[in-house]
């Protein structure tokens, strides 16, 4: 196989993998919002403003990114040396990636945390508190 | 006079259904002095509950005029009602509604996070409430440790942390035997005692003999005012 063919391969399954994640973040803060339903009911009913709410499913969204970079960047440290020999122009280790790639996954997981957390502010706190 | 806690004007609140519109509340008029305690009384269905959520200012969909301390909620936006809201009004559930992942320190600290209160001082103020109410002990349960009775007491304690003007139960002993249903009863006629108006949506005439004057309501009318039966003692369950 040409080095340039298994570049493209490597490079489109790399961005499939981005793609997924994001819609998985996605997937798990609609989760976390549907579950929540009645706690932001609650909270609203306490005296939360929807900026107050925006802020708790953003901020579930973070920990969930932090957690998952920081189990990336372990994995990635280690895991690369094996694929050392396919690597052109840049090392296995290379400072730049280690940077850009967690801010670019840390951007997109943030995007798509934000419908979730718009749709979390337009709970409407008569129908949440009625959920048993 | 005194300035109104509560002025209500030709409240109405309606869904559009295929027939028409399907009134949940009509031209309901409803004056709150200071220091009250109401009952809200009616069948199922009368409006009971949506009476109390508009009063709270969690349901801003209806018309009329709604005055709280003179203020216009009805010209006010979302977040103007907000901050009223959380200023003025404590909430006490049917179900409790504590928030089953935290603690009870936790769930007491919620009320006064959003009125941005210090975290020093949210910690003395929830520290207070713990001892005003003999929960010490149970600061660190988690709400599915605890009884019914505790629950909504814990709940009850929420609500008050932050001094509200205002204390809206909705069915707050629905849930609880007739002998915890009476101590939150009690609970309340002292925090009425102190100073707090009280608007208690029940089906009890019992509970209803704790407050001053009996607002009933049938298919979204108010249709009179009565007095309590005064509590005969010891018989009838609590709910």
């Amino acid at each position: 196989m040409s080095s340039r063919l298994s570049g493209i391969l490597l490079g489109s399954f790399a961005g499939l993998a981005l793609a997924l994640a994001a819609a998985g973040i996605y997937g798990v803060m609609s989760y976390a919002v549907t579950q929540r339903t009645q706690e932001i009911g609650i909270r609203v009913a306490l005296g939360a403003s929807r900026a107050n709410i925006f802020r708790l499913v953003v901020r579930d969204a973070v920990l969930l990114l932090g957690v998952g970079i920081a189990i990336g960047l372990v994995g990635a440290l280690y895991l690369p040396r094996f694929l050392s020999t396919q690597l052109f122009q840049v090392g296995a280790t290379d400072p730049m990636i280690f940077v850009s790639v967690p801010a670019i996954l840390a951007a997109i997981g943030l995007a798509a945390s934000l419908l979730p957390a718009r749709r979390a502010t337009s709970v409407d706190p008569v129908v949440a508190l009625r959920m048993e | 006079m005194p300035e109104l806690l509560i002025q209500l004007r030709s409240i109405e609140k309606a869904y559009d259904v295929a027939a028409g519109k399907f009134f949940v509340l009509r031209r309901v008029n409803v004056d709150v002095q200071p220091g009250e305690f109401v009952t809200i009384m009616g069948p199922s269905g009368a409006g009971k509950s949506t009476l109390l959520s508009i009063i709270g200012m969690l349901d801003g969909a209806w018309t009329g005029e709604y005055h709280f301390l003179d203020q216009p909620v009805h010209k006010m936006n979302v977040k103007q009602r907000n901050e009223l809201h959380k200023r003025y009004i404590g909430f006490v559930f049917q179900s409790y509604h504590l928030i089953d992942n935290l603690t009870v320190f936790e769930n007491l600290e919620i009320p006064l996070s959003y009125k941005n209160v210090p975290r020093s001082e949210r910690v003395s103020l929830v520290c207070d409430i713990l001892d005003r109410f003999n929960i010490v002990g149970k600061k660190d349960l988690y709400p599915n440790q605890l009884s019914g009775g505790q629950q909504q007491l814990v709940a009850v304690a929420r609500a008050v942390v932050m001094s509200p003007r205002l204390i809206l139960a909705d069915e707050p002993t629905g849930n609880l035997h007739s002998g915890q249903g009476e101590e939150i009863m009690q609970l309340f006629k002292r925090l009425n005692d102190a100073g707090t108006t009280i608007i208690q949506v029940t089906h009890s005439e019992r509970n209803a003999a704790y407050g001053d004057r009996i607002i009933n309501l049938k298919d979204g009318w108010v249709i009179d005012e009565t007095r309590p039966v005064a509590a005969s003692s010891g018989s009838g369950p609590a709910r």
